[in-house]
C-alpha cells in the first residue's frame, strides 16, 4: 500500500511536470528505432546518423560533403602506411574526462578488433600509437588510400569511461552481447545522453561545452520513432513532432501546403541498379536450358536498351530523381561526369535485333525479384521494367518478397536479375562499390560477374596512393563495367524529411542529421 | 473437478508444443536474420562463422530440440535485434499490450451489451436502425483504416487527443500503467476504440440476436403473465441466457487481441507485444518470434478454460463430466 501511495505521488508529479514541449525542444521521429548507443555495436545508417550528433570523429564532412577536422586539427602521411594526427585540445568528453591520445587509441583498437562489428571500415588498421599527448599514429597494414573517409565514421569514446565500466572490448550485438555502452553515452558531441528508453523515446540534451559553435538553437532532443509512415505524418501534422524522416515521398506537397510544415526533398548516395546472375550455368527462372542467356553481353545490352529511364523518373519516382548510368552518386568519390554518358539509347527495335544476335530471335524467360520495402517506390519500379522487357520479348516473372527474404535469397545467388543498392557510407568513396559489387567474389557479387580487365584496374585503384589518379583510375573502372552491362544503373534514391517551418535544417547526401547543422528558430 | 482439469492441461501442452513446431518450421522463410545484424560490406566467412555460431545453420529438427530444452528451463533466448533476454522484452511489453486490450475489452462490454439489448427489446425504431448500420460499418472496416481515421479526425483536425505513443507511464513495481496519467489516459482512448470497434459491433449484434430469440421462449412468456416487471424479465432473465454466446465469443476474441493486436499497434506506435512481433518478423529476430508464439498458444489455452470454467458460474445446471459444454442452455 506504502508502495502504491508513493507511486501514485510520483505519478501525480510527474503529470503536473510532464514535459511540455518548449520553443527549444526538437521532437524528431524516424522509422526504426537505433539499435544501440554504443556506435561500435552494429554498422548501421541510423545508428551513425544519431550517434553523429552524441559522438564525434577525428574527421568530419562539412557542408559540401568534404572531410573537415573534426577531433584532429591536422594530419600527414609521414610514410605510405602511417597516419598522423594532430589532435584538438581543450575538448571534455559529457563526464568532463578530459580527451587526449589514450581515448583514440583505445577507441581505435576497440573498433578494430576481431570480434567488433564495425570491422568493415576499420579492418585495414594494423596498430594504433600514441605519440604525445595531442599526437597519434595510425599504422595500416598496407597503404590505404581512404584512411580518413572510413575514420570520418569511427566515433571516439573515452578510454577511462570505457575502463570504468568493463567496456574496453567491444560488444557484438550479432552475438547477443550487450554492454554499459550499449545504453549509455559519453561522446564529445553537441548533444549529451539523458536517458534512453529503447523503442519508445531517447532523450538528449545539449552538451553547453561543446569546442565547436553551437548555432543550433536546440535544447533537448527526443528521438521517438514511429514505424508506421502515415502515423509519423500525422504525427507531425497534428504538432506531436518537430522533424521526421523520411516522410512518405507521396506526402510531399500535402506536407508544404499544411500550415507551419514544410518538405525538404533531396536525392542520397543510395544509388539503385540491376544485377545479373552471369556465372550460374542455367538461370533458375528461364526456360533456356543449358546455357545462361544473361552471359552474353549482346543479351544484357538489349535488356539495358528496353528500358525507358525517363520514363521510370518521371512517372514512377514522380520526377523526384534523375536517370544516372554513373553507379554512383556525385557526392561520392569516384564519381565522374564522363560516365553520365549512357552506354547505349533507348531503343527497342535495336533491343530486339540484339537478343536476336545473341541466338534469342523469339526472346525467353527471365526470373526478377525485388523487396517490398526498404526501397523507394522499389515494386512498383520492378514491375515497370518487368512490363518494359516483356515489350522486346522476354518474359519477365517478377517476385515480390519481405526484405528479410530477399536479402537471403540475393546472397544465396538464387536470382536471375535483382535489385540492388548501395550507398558507399559512410566513406563516400566508391571503392566500396567496387570490391563489393563489381570485383570478382565481392560479398554483393553473388550474380558472379567477373571480368580481369576490371579486376586488375580494381587492383590498380587499391595500390594507387595518389588521390588524383586514383579517382581518375575509379572512373576508368566504372567505365569499363558500365560498357560491358556488368549491371543497370538506375538512379539515386529520393527522400523527403518534413518539418515545422521554424526549423532549418540541411538534408546532408548521405542520408545523416546532423542537428548541429540545424537551426530551430 | 480435478481431472477435467488435469485433463485439459495436458490438452494444452501437446497443443503448445505442436505451435512450436510449426512456428518453427515457418522460419525459414522469414529470411535470414544475418543480413540484418551486420553491415553490408561485412565477408562471407563472417557471416558463416556467425551463423554457425548461432545455430542457425543445424537441421530444423536440432534447432527445434534445444529450444524446447532451453525453454523448460525457462531460458527464452536473447534477440537478435536489440541483444536483450527474450523474456525481459516480453516482459517490458506486456502491461502496454494488456492494458489495451482490457480497455478495448471493457468500452466493447459497456456499450456493446446495453445496445444489444436496447436493440434486441425495440425490435424496430430508429435508434435500433442506427445501431445496425453502425454497427454493420465497425464491422466491415478493418482496423487500420478506423485508427487512421481516428487519428486523421482527433489529432490532425481537432487537435484533441495524441497520434502515437503511450503518454507518460507510471511504474508500480513490474507493471507500467497509463492510467494514472492524464497524458497516458488521453493516449488509450483512440486505440481503445480501433482495437475494440470489432468486438462492440460483434457484441451488439450477437446480444440482440440472443435476445431476440430468448424473449420469444416460453418462460418469458409465464415470467410477463405473472405480473413481472420489464426491466427484471429483460436484464435479470433474458440477459443472462444471452451471455453464454457472448463469454464464449469474448473469450476467443481477447485471445486474438492480445496476439494481434498488432495493426493497432503499429497505427498508434504502441509499445507493446504486437509492435515487437511485427518489428521481429520484419528483423528475422528467431528467438523472439518463436517465445511470443508458444507464449501467444499458452495464453488461448488459458483463456478458453477460464471461458469454460466460467459457463460452471452462469449455468448452475451444466455438469462438469460433459466438459467443453460451450451452447445454449435451454
Amino acid at each position: 500500500m506504502k508502495r502504491l501511495k508513493s507511486s501514485l505521488a510520483v505519478a501525480l508529479s510527474v503529470a503536473a511536470f510532464a514535459p511540455v514541449a518548449n520553443a527549444k525542444d526538437l521532437r524528431w521521429s524516424h522509422s526504426a528505432d537505433i539499435t544501440s548507443m554504443d556506435p561500435n555495436a552494429h554498422y548501421s545508417t541510423i545508428n551513425g546518423s544519431f550517434l553523429g550528433n552524441v559522438y564525434e570523429s577525428l574527421v568530419r564532412y562539412d557542408k559540401q560533403m568534404k572531410l573537415e577536422p573534426a577531433l584532429a586539427t591536422s594530419w600527414e602521411r609521414i610514410d605510405e602506411n602511417t597516419w598522423r594526427f594532430k589532435l584538438r585540445e581543450g575538448v571534455r568528453f559529457h563526464n568532463g574526462n578530459p580527451f587526449t591520445a589514450d581515448d583514440v587509441v583505445a577507441t581505435l583498437l576497440r573498433a578494430s578488433e576481431e570480434n567488433s562489428a564495425y570491422r568493415p571500415a576499420t579492418f585495414w588498421i594494423a596498430d594504433v600509437k600514441k605519440v604525445d599527448e595531442y599526437t597519434v599514429d595510425v599504422l595500416s597494414t598496407k597503404p590505404h588510400a581512404t584512411a580518413l573517409n572510413d575514420l570520418s565514421g569511427v566515433f571516439i569514446m573515452d578510454k577511462e569511461w570505457l575502463t570504468e565500466h568493463g567496456a574496453l572490448k567491444s560488444a557484438n550485438m550479432a552475438k547477443g552481447e550487450k554492454s554499459y555502452v550499449s545504453d549509455n553515452a559519453n561522446g564529445t558531441g553537441p548533444f549529451k545522453l539523458v536517458q534512453r528508453r529503447p523503442d519508445v523515446e531517447t532523450h538528449l540534451t545539449v552538451n553547453p561545452d561543446w569546442w565547436d559553435k553551437a548555432e543550433h538553437g536546440i535544447t533537448n532532443v527526443f528521438y521517438r520513432p514511429i514505424t508506421s509512415g502515415s502515423t509519423r505524418v500525422s504525427a507531425l501534422l497534428s504538432g506531436e513532432i518537430d522533424l521526421i524522416t523520411p516522410a512518405p515521398l507521396q506526402d510531399e506537397a500535402r506536407l508544404n501546403q499544411a500550415d507551419g510544415i514544410k518538405a525538404l526533398a533531396g536525392n542520397n548516395t543510395r544509388f539503385y541498379m540491376l544485377n545479373f546472375n552471369v556465372a550460374a550455368p542455367e538461370l533458375k527462372d528461364s526456360n533456356i536450358k543449358g546455357k545462361n542467356p544473361l552471359a552474353s553481353v549482346k543479351v544484357r545490352q538489349a535488356l539495358y536498351q528496353a528500358i525507358d529511364f525517363k520514363l521510370l523518373t518521371s512517372k514512377i519516382m514522380r520526377g523526384t530523381s534523375k536517370p544516372s548510368a554513373a553507379f554512383v552518386a556525385p557526392e561520392v568519390q569516384g564519381y565522374g561526369s564522363r560516365l553520365e554518358q549512357p552506354p547505349a539509347s533507348y531503343d527497342v527495335n535495336a533491343a530486339k535485333s540484339l537478343l536476336a544476335e545473341a541466338g534469342y530471335p523469339d526472346g525467353f524467360e527471365l526470373g526478377l525479384e525485388c523487396p517490398n520495402e526498404g526501397y523507394v517506390n522499389g515494386e512498383q519500379m520492378c514491375q515497370a521494367v518487368a512490363a518494359m522487357w516483356g515489350k522486346i520479348g522476354v518474359k519477365t516473372k517478377l517476385t515480390i518478397t519481405p526484405y528479410s527474404n530477399y536479402a537471403k535469397r540475393v546472397l544465396s545467388k538464387e536470382l536471375d536479375v535483382f535489385l540492388n543498392a548501395w550507398a558507399n557510407t559512410p566513406q563516400l568513396d566508391a571503392f566500396s562499390l567496387l570490391n563489393n559489387v563489381i570485383r570478382t567474389g565481392g560479398t554483393w557479387n553473388p550474380g558472379g560477374y567477373s571480368n580481369s580487365k576490371i579486376d586488375a584496374l580494381i587492383g590498380q585503384v587499391q595500390a594507387e596512393q595518389n588521390m588524383e589518379r586514383r579517382i581518375d583510375l575509379i572512373v576508368d573502372t566504372l567505365a569499363a563495367y558500365q560498357q560491358d552491362f556488368g549491371g543497370i544503373s538506375l538512379f539515386t534514391e529520393p527522400f523527403v524529411w518534413g518539418m515545422k517551418k521554424n526549423l532549418d535544417i540541411i538534408p546532408a547526401a548521405d542520408g545523416r542529421v546532423r542537428l548541429y547543422w540545424a537551426k530551430l528558430n | 473437478m480435478l481431472p477435467f482439469l488435469l485433463k485439459r492441461l495436458f490438452q494444452a501442452l501437446i497443443v503448445m508444443l505442436v505451435v512450436a513446431l510449426v512456428a518453427f518450421s515457418l522460419f525459414r522463410y522469414v529470411g535470414d536474420p544475418i543480413n540484418n545484424m551486420v553491415g553490408e560490406e561485412v565477408g562471407n566467412e563472417y557471416r558463416q562463422q556467425l551463423r554457425e555460431e548461432l545455430g542457425l545453420s543445424d537441421p530444423i529438427l536440432v534447432q527445434f530440440t534445444s529450444f524446447v530444452q532451453r525453454i523448460a528451463v525457462g531460458d527464452f533466448g536473447v534477440s537478435f535485434r536489440n541483444a536483450v533476454p527474450v523474456s525481459e522484452l516480453l516482459m517490458e511489453r506486456l502491461p502496454a499490450t494488456l492494458e489495451l486490450v482490457m480497455c478495448a475489452t471493457i468500452l466493447a462490454l459497456l456499450i456493446g451489451i446495453p445496445f444489444g439489448v436496447y436493440s434486441g427489446i425495440h425490435r424496430r425504431g430508429l435508434l435500433t436502425g442506427i445501431v445496425q448500420v453502425v454497427s454493420l460499418a465497425g464491422l466491415s472496416l478493418p482496423s487500420f483504416v478506423v485508427g487512421i481515421l481516428l487519428i486523421l479526425l482527433f489529432s490532425v483536425q481537432l487537435g484533441w487527443l495524441p497520434s502515437y505513443g503511450r503518454g507518460e507511464v507510471v511504474k508500480l513495481g513490474d507493471w507500467s500503467t497509463g492510467l494514472l496519467t492524464l497524458s497516458g489516459l488521453k493516449s488509450l482512448i483512440l486505440p481503445s476504440i480501433t482495437l475494440g470497434l470489432f468486438q462492440m459491433t460483434l457484441i451488439m449484434r450477437l446480444v440482440r440476436a440472443e435476445m431476440l430469440e430468448v424473449l420469444r421462449t416460453d418462460y418469458i412468456k409465464f415470467s410477463r403473465a405473472r405480473g413481472l416487471s420489464d426491466k427484471v424479465i429483460h436484464f435479470k432473465l433474458a440477459l443472462k441466457n444471452t451471455l453464454i454466446p457472448v463469454v464464449t465469443i469474448m473469450g476467443l476474441q481477447i485471445g486474438s487481441l492480445i496476439a494481434f493486436a498488432i495493426v493497432t499497434e503499429t497505427v498508434f506506435q504502441w509499445p507493446g507485444m504486437g509492435l515487437l512481433f511485427i518489428q521481429a518478423i520484419n528483423f528475422g529476430d528467431v528467438p523472439v518470434m518463436a517465445c511470443y508464439l508458444v507464449l501467444i498458444s499458452l495464453m488461448f489455452v488459458a483463456i478458453n478454460l477460464i471461458v469454460d470454467l466460467l459457463y460452471y458460474a452462469i449455468d448452475p445446471r451444466l455438469d462438469w463430466n460433459s466438459a467443453a459444454a460451450g451452447g445454449h442452455a435451454k
